[in-house]
């Protein structure tokens, strides 16, 4: 194995265009990234974003229109899919219907030449990596989405790729398996030391899943970084409101002391948050503030006063929504832990409204 | 820009794709064609023989329909294949409708299995067996031998795209019109039967064509006054090939032609 | 809500009777007839004597020599083993042509896709006479094929390639006649394959070529058969081709069929090999009905 120095994948300004040069339609908007050894990677995006089509590109299935991509230092973009060491579990599977599990699993490693001892060992290891040891001889096609998807990891992973690529894989599954599944891929990732690639447009499943992320839109890298990184600081208003709920603000810079800031939306109210910033006064910008840190507060005593004018309860938690003097809403949420006191506050009642300390990004884009 | 880079291997994207697989797929639509471009190239040889190009020339069409025997035959043809048309377009109708809109009954598989039955026997031997069938009944009714003969081969190619129209149609649109007030016959004379008229006219067109195509039965069953066009062709051949046949059989595949095309477009879903 | 033949069973049987009645009549019974007159003794001047004999089917194997004993006479057998044999290899090289074809078809663009499968279908509506009569033209006496060699004057006035009446023009034909029953099938099949299948082949190191013969192939092999029994059964019983094209020398079963009613006038006898025909036919159909059933069943649940 490479050592740690080395990438596992390094994508060098990558465009890939479907259709002709003149008429054709732009997936991938000159992206580069690094993917490290043995991480479990994610890209995250809304559909069409590109992250299939990278994806793709990976696994040889697609040709890049321009750029370079290496494979631990090795430039692989020109290479046929089997003449590159990486496996793919695909979206539904795409089990052979026509082969026992055992002759799935066994697949990859016949076409490598394996010697038959060595393929029968490393089937009954991997059925048992994936507990499906009792499933050898069954067909597929007899089988449920979540022993399919076991099927599809185990086929895979048996010919020891240096990347796992997957793609969207547990997006057939229903939500309780899914979440159970999200546990067995952190665990094999683990277990085989495999760096694993994972294309998703579920934001959850990319928090709780992966060391890094990058997040993807209209063909381009927005942001790359680990989970806690892309929440709390996203790097523009697009992977804030990708990410998670949020309150997106547009303001403009407006008085500025040494340690704290006044910002005033278009509504004319003006908020003062101790916060400095380097941007010049009269700057439009957009705030971001996530719901569990706008806080609701005493008439008078927060940073600006306001009106409730939507709950919703969603059991764990409520949302509240509350509308500031220019008409722009608010959301927070809070706990519906027993004994807080906004459980009080009703329709139409005056609220002040404050922030979480050190809650506030400053978005340019 | 696609063109400036440089590929370092080759495969990546070409998932068992085969270029060179055009050429054989060529090579197969000049095999299909190839004999009838030079049979319709024939036609047009003003010279006696066959067989000798002697420069362009359209007498031998002009020969085709001054030969009396040749314009008789081709009326058989027409008259066998317009009645078999009607009498197995109407049968099949009924079938397809009893079998898509009757649910599930016993006796469905067996219904299907009879009806396709004429196209699973090889048809040199339903050729027999209806020869004998007329002979031992003593039945004599001339064209209206062939024309028996020709509806039954003929309802299993009218009731295949009846039924696949059927199949594709939404029964919605029936039970919305039952809604608005329809009787059963109301709804099917103002909602099923226009939708089903495309499934139809493709039924019958190919009934028409399989009809006018229609060559060993006819031969086996027809009798010195009911020659069929291709039962002609077939003695003219036998005589010896003249430039005649080549122009008869140019006509004839044009009709063909014309007339598959209809069937083409009529039985494309979503009109 | 139910229609009038859901709700009503005797008006779904009103609708299906003309059918049954017509296909009984004029094709079920007169099969059955068939049948019978195959066991019964034949009138020289056509048509039979009601009296049970096997001697059609004896005559298939045997023959009466001058002291009226049964002698083995392979010659009928011989016609059987050649309609079989020939109807074979037409059928093995309408799968060698066919698939690729079919493969390259399912791989365009849809609209390309419908108008490639439209031009295979019309010479399959058009008249198999007409068609067969075209390669007349080209394999004859001074045909097309024979015209190069004439410019060149490597060929006299009466030399020929002598192609026509021969085995391999026999082939020829019914490979070219049946060609486009055995593309249509084997595209369905395909049209249905998941290439992602294909994908996930090449992923797990298959060449193409291996992608092809363990994954393209395999599932596509229910199409496969159904075109090689929708062309094999026809060769076997095909008249015109083997008629216009083989000759006298090249007589296959369909063929001699016609000779017994049109020349020899030997009923039970045409009805006895019209009979093998249709059993070879029975036979055929059992066995792809055996295969796709046991094809249905490993595709269940998919």
């Amino acid at each position: 194995m490479a050592d740690d120095h080395t990438n596992a994948l390094e994508v060098r300004n990558v465009i890939k265009v479907y259709g002709g040069p003149a008429q054709g339609v732009t997936a991938l908007d000159n992206v580069s990234l690094d993917i490290r050894h043995n991480e479990f990677f994610t890209l995250l995006g809304p559909s069409g974003c590109g992250k299939t089509t990278l994806l793709r590109l990976f696994a040889g299935f697609e040709e890049v229109t321009e750029g370079e991509i290496y494979l631990y230092g090795e430039e692989i973009e020109d290479l046929a899919p089997h003449e590159r060491p990486v496996n793919t579990v695909f979206q539904h599977y795409a089990l052979f219907p026509h082969m026992t599990v055992r002759d799935n699993i066994a697949f990859g490693l016949r076409r490598l030449g394996k010697p038959d001892s060595e393929i029968e060992k490393t089937v009954r290891e991997m059925l048992g990596m994936v507990h499906m040891e009792d499933f050898g001889d069954r067909r597929p096609t007899q089988m449920s989405g979540g022993q399919m998807q076991r099927v599809a990891l185990a086929r895979a992973l048996a010919p020891h790729p240096k990347v796992l690529l997957l793609d969207e894989p547990l997006s057939a599954l229903d939500l309780k398996l899914r979440q159970a599944m999200r546990d067995e891929l952190q665990r094999l990732q683990r277990e085989t030391g495999i760096t694993f690639v994972f294309v998703t447009h579920d934001q959850d499943e990319a928090l709780s899943m992966s060391d890094r992320i990058a997040v993807m839109s209209n063909g381009e890298v927005q942001q790359i970084g680990g989970p806690v990184d892309i929440y709390k600081r996203p790097a523009n208003r697009f992977v804030a409101d990708f990410i998670g709920d949020t309150n997106l603000i547009d303001v403009s810079v407006g008085a500025r002391t040494r340690s704290s800031t006044k910002f005033r939306t278009s509504g004319g109210v003006e908020l003062a948050i101790k916060q400095t910033t380097e941007h010049a006064e009269g700057t439009d910008l957009s705030l971001n503030v996530r719901p569990e840190n706008v806080l609701i507060a005493p008439v008078g005593k927060g940073k600006t006063d306001g009106t409730l004018v939507h709950k919703t309860f969603l059991g764990r938690t409520s949302i509240y929504t509350v509308q500031m003097k220019d008409g722009t809403e608010l959301k927070t949420r809070y706990s519906n832990q027993e004994g807080r006191h906004h459980q009080t506050i009703d329709i139409g009642d005056k609220v002040g409204i404050d922030f979480a300390p050190n809650s506030i990004a400053v978005l340019t884009s | 820009m696609t063109a400036t880079r440089k590929r370092k291997a080759s495969g990546a994207g070409a998932v068992a794709s085969f270029p060179g697989l055009f050429i054989v797929a060529g090579l197969f639509y000049a095999f299909l064609y190839f004999p009838i471009l030079v049979l319709v190239a024939y036609s047009f040889n003003s010279g006696k023989r066959s067989m000798v190009w002697k420069g362009f020339g359209i007498d031998w069409y002009g020969r085709v329909f001054t030969n009396d025997a040749i314009l008789a035959s081709a009326f058989n043809s027409l008259v066998v294949a317009t009645v078999a048309t009607i009498l197995s377009t109407m049968i099949a109708t009924a079938g397809a409708l009893a079998l898509a809109r009757g649910g599930e009954f016993k006796g469905k598989t067996l219904s299907v299995g009879l009806i396709t039955l004429p196209l699973v026997v090889p048809e040199i031997v339903t050729a027999v067996a209806t020869l004998m069938f007329f002979a031992s009944i003593g039945m004599t009714f001339g064209l209206g031998n062939l024309i028996v003969a020709h509806t039954v081969f003929c309802i299993p190619f009218a009731f295949m795209p009846i039924r696949a129209r059927l199949e594709g149609m939404d029964t919605t649109m029936e039970q919305a019109a039952r809604d608005l007030y329809s009787t059963e016959w109301q709804a099917f004379r103002y909602v099923t039967l226009p939708l089903l008229m495309p499934g139809i006219i493709a039924g019958a067109t190919l009934a028409f064509v399989i009809s006018l195509d229609d060559f060993i039965i006819s031969l086996m069953v027809s009798t010195a006054g009911t020659t069929t066009l291709p039962v002609y062709i077939y003695g003219m051949i036998r005589q010896g090939i003249t430039p005649e046949v080549n122009a008869v059989s140019s006509i004839l595949f044009a009709i063909s032609l014309a007339l598959v095309t209809v069937y083409w477009f009529a039985s494309k879903p979503g009109k | 809500m139910s229609t009038a033949f859901q709700k009503d069973p005797r008006s779904r049987w009103l609708a299906l009777s003309p059918t049954y009645l017509v296909i009984a009549i004029f094709m079920a019974i007169p099969l059955c007839i068939m049948i019978v007159i195959s066991f019964l003794e034949q009138n020289v001047y056509g048509g039979v004597h009601p009296n049970f004999t096997l001697a059609a089917y004896q005559q298939i194997l045997f023959e009466r020599d001058f002291d009226d004993n049964l002698v083995f006479d392979p010659a009928y057998l011989i016609i059987i083993g050649r309609s079989l044999l020939l109807a074979l290899v037409a059928t093995l090289i309408t799968i060698v042509i066919g698939f690729p074809v079919a493969y390259y078809i399912v791989r365009q663009p849809e609209r390309r896709r419908n108008l490639l499968i439209f031009l295979v279908t019309i010479p399959f509506w058009t008249n198999l006479l007409i068609r067969t009569f075209a390669w007349l033209l080209i394999l004859g006496r001074g045909g097309i094929l024979d015209s190069p060699f004439k410019w060149v004057g490597l060929f006299g006035p009466d030399d020929s390639l002598g192609l026509l009446y021969t085995p391999f023009a026999v082939v020829l034909g019914l490979t070219y006649t049946y060609l486009p029953l055995m593309v249509l099938p084997i595209y369905a099949s395909l049209e249905k394959l998941d290439f992602r299948l294909v994908e996930a082949a090449a992923d797990l190191y298959s060449n193409k070529w291996s992608a092809i013969r363990y994954v393209v192939v395999p599932l596509t092999l229910p199409g496969i058969v159904a075109g090689a029994i929708l062309v094999f059964i026809p060769c076997v019983g095909n008249f015109v081709t083997v008629d216009l094209l083989g000759g006298a020398k090249n007589l296959m079963l369909g063929s001699l069929v016609q000779f017994q009613f049109a020349t020899a006038r030997n009923w039970p006898f045409g009805s006895a090999v019209a009979v093998i025909l249709l059993l070879f036919v029975v036979s055929n159909m059992l066995f792809y009905a055996r295969i796709n059933k046991g094809g249905s069943t490993q595709g269940h649940g998919s």
